[in-house]
């Protein structure tokens, strides 16, 4: 039943049982752990709660404002993912230092996975985990701008962790 | 090629950004080793949305679909009962919501500040929302007093944090307020502060929920201070961008509103065929009944774009309806402003003497107000009847009454020298239709620029 116009005094649990099918298929589909998945409805059926006065489609609403959740959860989740994959990384090379063969085999993997990436993450990837360069410095380097270096290596890390797995992940832009 | 494979809980959990740095780092070697059945299962982990992605992990997603799909009806049980609880708390704050906001205006601006600050039954989202509602609706009739209610709203904003948790949604109130803030300063003419509050509620906006119908009023209101600053290309991607959301969401009223003020700044650009067609759809998609102000606005303009593209006749067939709609609302400034419209489109479509009624009770009222610009201009509209009709006597007759006002209403000096001119060229009866024009359209130059000197196209 559709439940465009409904008088705003509707009970949330009877505009959920007539979502409900839909709501789970949006998890489903952004395949949210149920575990997350709760904080995620929660956040938005709170925020409709509040709003409601103020909106007329309330089905259109829910479920718009559902998926924009769920892209920023991924959103949040990819950038942690992102983090420990750089610090990871920086910390492994830091750490090879005293063992010149465990640092040949990560130099070489890391090669492999770099020499498949666009050429200016391969640049900005190997000054970063090769020369040890801090993004202002990169950025100096590479001709970038410095406000815009952080969301340059950000993406460049993304396209690192997606060549790292082979797989294409859900992204927000492309990296060339 | 690392051989101890990490285990597929913890790979998952490093998939979903659940490990910190020092808990990866042997996963993110053994990955770049390039180990094909953990890469597996790390792909497996995290969503893909593109359909062109290869045929495993799309059997993957599908397998996570039917899997995950049972999962989620426990979701709803617990999170039903939560929000139920905030749901009753909220319909009791919203039944006294009114009685306390009538309460504040009872009080003056200072005192208001006072008693939201110091009692804590004004700490309410209900009451936020209505202050703030309150005074946008304020802005059009009394800027200066939405100004105070929306500082007041951005007071009682800022105690919300006491009683809910929710910083997100309180960002999202905040910016409102703010984003209200600005726009009244923008009707009292301080573009400053308004460029001020509308940054301060897009960063809120940035901290909120990310509420898209939030987002797409600040771009509205932003789009309409960019239009005071005369960057009409800025306003109209903003409008665009709101119009966007509004459409997507469902929202049939905002989209209309978001489409007639997308028409008013393609009108100023001169883009009359644009705003009229901006305009039509807007009026389709609006409700009247709920802001009938913007309906008549919108029916009005349209009218006065058909007359300036030389629509007369669908002009005329608008008026009725848009005649009732001004008696209604009962502005009687405003329908005057109509009365001259509809005197201008008979005049121009022929109809002479219906035209000179219109116009004359027009004029009328415009003197009887002292109103003198306006009460000028609506003697040149005259103005071209009789010369179209060469009744030399009226001419002379109207210029003199013209300048008798100007001198009466002290207006400046620029536009009295102007009126003389006209008047000498009454006299030498070498009034054209084109010094007509070139003097309405100095007159109105002039009102914002009292020291432009008038500069007819023709010499007299």
């Amino acid at each position: 039943m559709a439940i465009v116009d409904r008088p705003r005094e509707v009970p949330i649990e009877e505009i959920l049982s007539d979502l409900r099918p839909r709501i789970q298929a949006t998890f489903a589909r952004f395949r949210v752990p149920p575990q997350d998945a709760e904080d995620v409805l929660q956040q938005t059926l709170l925020t409709y709660l509040y709003k409601r006065e103020s909106i007329q489609n309330t089905e259109r609403w829910i479920l718009g404002t559902l998926r924009n959740r769920c892209l920023l959860y991924w959103r949040d989740r990819r950038r942690r993912l992102y983090t420990a994959v750089d610090k990871a990384l920086l910390e492994s090379v830091a750490q090879s230092d005293g063992c010149p063969q465990e640092r040949a085999d990560l130099l070489r993997d890391l090669n492999v996975v770099l020499a498949r990436l666009p050429s200016r993450c391969r640049n900005l990837l190997w000054l970063r985990y090769r020369q040890g360069y801090e993004p202002p410095e990169a950025a100096r380097e590479l001709g970038y701008k410095a406000s815009s270096i952080y969301k340059v290596t950000e993406r460049c890390l993304a396209a690192l962790t997606k060549r790292m797995v082979a797989c294409g992940l859900i992204e927000e832009g492309c990296d060339d | 090629m690392t051989e101890l494979h990490p285990q597929t809980e913890r790979l998952q959990r490093f998939m979903r950004g659940d490990l910190d740095a020092a808990d990866s780092q042997d996963i993110v070697i053994h990955l770049l080793s390039g180990c094909e059945p953990c890469r597996r299962i790390a792909r497996e982990s995290f969503p893909c949305d593109q359909p062109a992605l290869t045929e495993g992990v799309s059997t993957a997603t599908q397998r996570w679909q039917a899997r995950a799909e049972d999962s989620y009806s426990a979701v709803f049980e617990q999170v039903i009962p939560r929000v139920w609880e905030s749901e009753v708390a909220l319909t009791d704050q919203q039944a006294v919501a009114p009685s306390l906001l009538e309460e504040l205006k009872r009080h003056p601006h200072q005192r208001r500040l006072l008693l939201v600050r110091n009692s804590r039954r004004f700490r309410s989202w209900p009451l936020c929302e209505l202050t703030i509602d309150y005074a946008h609706g304020l802005v059009s009739r009394e800027p200066s007093d939405a100004v105070d209610f929306a500082k007041l709203a951005i007071e009682l904003t800022e105690s919300l944090d006491e009683i809910m948790d929710e910083a997100e949604l309180i960002s999202d109130l905040q910016c409102r307020a703010h984003a209200v803030l600005g726009n009244a300063f923008r009707v009292s003419g301080d573009f400053a502060q308004a460029e001020t509050e509308l940054a301060v509620a897009a960063g809120y906006c940035a901290k909120g929920t990310g509420d898209q119908l939030e987002r797409a009023r600040l771009l509205e209101l932003t789009g309409q201070l960019a239009g005071e600053h005369r960057d009409f290309s800025k306003a109209l991607a903003l409008f665009d961008e709101a119009i966007q959301i509004y459409r997507r969401h469902g929202e049939e009223h905002r989209h209309g509103r978001a489409l007639i003020s997308r028409a008013f700044h393609l009108s100023v650009m001169g883009d009359l065929a644009g705003s009229i067609a901006s305009l039509k759809q807007g009026l389709k998609q609006i409700d009247g009944e709920q802001d009938p102000r913007l309906a008549l606005a919108a029916k009005h303009n349209l009218i006065h774009y058909l007359y300036l593209t030389g629509r007369y006749h669908q002009a005329m067939v608008l008026a009725p309806e848009t005649r009732a709609l001004h008696v209604e609302l009962g502005n009687r400034m405003d329908l005057a402003r109509f009365d001259w419209l509809e005197g201008t489109i008979l005049r121009d479509s022929g109809d002479l003497e219906a035209g000179e009624v219109v116009l004359t009770k027009v004029k009328q009222f415009f003197a009887e107000r002292e109103i003198a610009h306006d009460t000028a201009l609506v003697s040149l509209d005259l103005a071209a009847i009789y010369l179209r009709q060469q009744r030399t006597h009226e001419l002379k007759e109207l210029a003199g009454e013209m300048l008798t006002i100007f001198h009466a209403l002290r207006v400046h000096r620029e536009a009295i020298a102007a009126l003389v001119l006209f008047q000498k060229a009454v006299e030498m009866e070498r009034v054209t239709l084109g010094l007509v024009r070139d003097l309405a359209a100095y007159l109105k130059s002039s009102r914002h620029d009292p020291h432009l000197p008038f500069r007819p196209s023709l010499t007299v």
